[in-house]
């Protein structure tokens, strides 16, 4: 139909005020008068169009004979419906006609009172209700942690069957056949990389695990509501309201929390969400937890996981809440309005690629920063510095890494775990946190007690893998209902720790003059709250400058020590551990 | 009509979502979302998303190992809820004068 066309026909129209209206029937009026603009458009709606100040209609009419008198006649218009109604055009223009859609849908859409509400409202009205909001979120976190920490538990078994069997065995055999057999080259391959890389690696179900768990909350759409909760408190308690989101990211890898804070606008609510963005325990440290969980509170790894993960949230909102009140007092928080997404359950796909994707990142940094980590502390762990051994055949308490975290080591004596193993493993962590682990792996490297018997060929390896993995695979499915509670497998004697988890703990229990326990979970305190990564520092340098970065530095290694501190200290006063 | 949106969340207490705001104001909900979208081009309101979009794109020192090129590719970033907040400065007696 052509425009002339349209213009004569009976259109319906919405009516946008008497004064408007005027001025619209003024401006069609010119655009009829106009026949190379008549041509191309219809009037009204030109009019109208104009009148909202449409920049792609405006250059197409500056190029049309008569076009710009037009839109002189239109800024005329512009300037005296502006006069009258004390608002911009295009405003009064689209508020009329969503008044008049809202009308029109409030007379002819009519819903059964029962379907008012969608099944997604029906399901909020719990979920983000002000008081049941937060209890729904802590037990979904614990879920999450149970999930993670006992679910895991056969493929973790699984993978460090493979790595410390197969993988060591083949490594050793093709280095003998190379004719490095017993040298230091196979040890840098075994006591370093394997060690180093493997210690990590063992984790990597662990990993699987939390972001299959938080895939499916993400993607059911729980997440969103979880973060609207957090929003609502962290309002209420004078932080702002957006900052959980950031922190929510956190969970995962804190260099794009950091990134995320530029949602907030404002500099200083921006600068402070940075600096508690690192008490969001990332991902990296779920293996410390995991693994000291697993050595000193075999029966409630799943409990101590969640219990740090929330010291971690409480340290980050109190300190927030001080750090508001002194160093960062500023006016009232503005509120916002969130997009709730709708619930759906999650595709397998979705959570697959989510779950891949992220675990990915964790693997492919084994590969990089903890593979070259690795090698390097296996160097300064071969090079002799006191006693009368050689390179790569000194004992590890004479060599230069031992003798320089000797030196820093006392000041974790008041913390419990003064030995220079646990100070290593930490000042290490700056690396990477996964490093804590793989650096536990090389310090305390102890030699697996050979099995009496042929040793397998390659193939009863590979079949030896496959079967384990279709075991490991079976015990994961029955360990589900771990989550709840119940407990599907037959009471067994209790599993014997491996040489490395008896060597921890003899360390820690040495350290701590018997109070292993408390050592333990003071360290993994102080995990939680001291310095993230080199990475997330940079990244927070990037973002915040390098005042708020060293203030950050500090002042997180500070609290770790005290609340370490306390935590040991206190803990032994009460008679705990 | 989008002024009274514009108001109720100047006045807001604490976070909204747009079920909340939707029935407070008696307006359905995609009107809604096209009234939010309003405010944004005229800048009374700031979509975060839109901001988002240039966070972890940098090709910065940092990188927390996973393929990251932007935020709609970060596997940590991408499932953050969409906010709509006021910008920075807005008083209440602004929303409606500017």
């Amino acid at each position: 139909m052509s425009a002339a066309a349209l213009s004569s026909a009976k259109i319906f129209t919405i009516n946008y005020g008497g004064e408007a209206e005027a001025e619209i029937t003024r401006l069609a009026e010119a655009i009829t008068a106009t026949p190379a603009v008549a041509s191309q458009f219809p009037a009204r709606w030109l009019a109208i169009k104009l009148l909202e100040a449409d920049e792609d209609i405006q250059t197409r009419m500056r190029v049309l004979q008569g076009g710009a008198a037009l839109l002189d006649g239109v800024n005329k218009s512009i300037v005296r419906l502006q006069e009258i109604y004390g608002d911009d055009v295009d405003t009064v223009i689209a508020d009329r006609r969503y008044g008049w859609i809202n009308g029109l849908v409030h007379e002819v859409v009519q819903r059964p009172a029962t379907n008012r509400q969608t099944v997604s409202d029906q399901i909020d009205k719990v979920v983000t209700h002000r008081l049941l909001g937060i209890p729904i979120f802590l037990l979904a976190m614990w879920a999450v942690f149970k999930m993670t920490a006992d679910v895991s538990a056969p493929y973790l078994d699984w993978v460090d069957g493979v790595i410390g069997g197969p993988l060591t065995n083949w490594t050793v055999a093709l280095l003998g056949l190379l004719g490095a057999s017993g040298t230091w080259v196979e040890s840098l391959f075994v006591d370093g990389i394997i060690a180093g890389v493997g210690g990590v690696l063992v984790f990597v179900p662990v990993l699987m695990f939390l972001y299959l768990a938080l895939a499916i909350l993400e993607d059911s759409g729980y997440m969103a509501r979880a973060a609207f909760v957090m929003d609502r408190l962290m309002h209420a308690l004078g932080l702002h309201g957006k900052s959980f989101l950031p922190m929510l990211v956190g969970f995962g890898c804190t260099v794009p929390a950091f990134y995320a804070t530029r949602t907030l606008e404002n500099e200083k609510d921006r600068i402070l969400t940075g600096l508690l963005v690192p008490f969001m325990s990332c991902g990296a440290r779920l293996p410390v937890y995991v693994l000291f969980a697993a050595i000193f509170f075999p029966q409630n790894s799943g409990a101590v996981v969640f219990w740090l993960y929330l010291l971690g949230i409480v340290t980050a909102i109190l300190l927030g809440i001080a750090l508001k009140n002194t160093l960062f007092k500023g006016k009232e928080q503005s509120t916002f309005v969130m997009e709730l997404p709708p619930y759906r359950l999650p595709t397998l796909r979705s959570i697959w690629l989510h779950m891949w994707e992220r675990t990915s990142s964790f693997v492919k940094k084994a590969w990089t920063i903890i593979m070259a980590t690795s090698i390097i502390l296996w160097v300064l762990m071969a090079i002799p510095v006191r006693g009368e051994g050689s390179f790569a055949e000194t004992d590890m308490n004479h060599s230069a890494f031992a003798t320089v975290n000797q030196v820093i080591a006392p000041v974790f004596q008041p913390l419990g775990f003064g030995n220079w193993e646990a100070s290593s493993a930490l000042l290490t962590g700056f690396v990477a946190k996964e490093v804590v682990v793989s650096t536990m792996s090389q310090v305390y490297a102890v030699e697996e007690a050979e099995e009496e018997g042929e040793t397998p060929t390659f193939f009863e390896d590979v079949g030896g893998i496959i079967t384990s993995f279709v075991a490991a695979t079976g015990d994961t499915l029955k360990s589900l209902p771990l989550i709840v509670g119940v407990n599907l497998f037959e009471e067994e004697a209790e599993e014997e720790p491996t040489a490395l988890m008896s060597a921890i703990q003899n360390g820690f229990e040495a350290s701590s003059g018997g109070h292993g326990a408390l050592a333990a979970v003071a360290f993994m305190v102080f995990v939680l709250i001291y310095t993230p990564c080199m990475v997330a520092v940079a990244a927070q340098r990037q973002e915040f400058g390098m005042k708020w970065t060293w203030f950050s530095i500090i002042g997180q290694l500070v609290l770790a020590w005290l609340m370490a501190f306390v935590v040991f200290q206190g803990g032994k006063l009460l008679g705990l551990g | 009509m989008l002024n009274q949106v514009l108001q109720e969340i100047a006045n807001a207490k604490e976070p909204l979502s747009l079920t909340v705001l939707s029935n407070k104001l008696a307006i359905e909900r995609g009107a809604l979302e096209g009234m939010l979208a309003h405010w944004v081009r005229k800048g009374k309101l700031r979509d975060d998303d839109a901001e988002e979009a240039s966070a972890c794109n940098t090709g910065g020192v940092g990188s927390c190992g996973s393929t990251c090129t932007g935020t709609n590719t970060c596997s940590f970033v991408a499932k953050m809820p969409k906010t709509y907040s006021l910008p920075v400065n807005t008083k209440n007696n602004e929303i409606l004068n500017s």
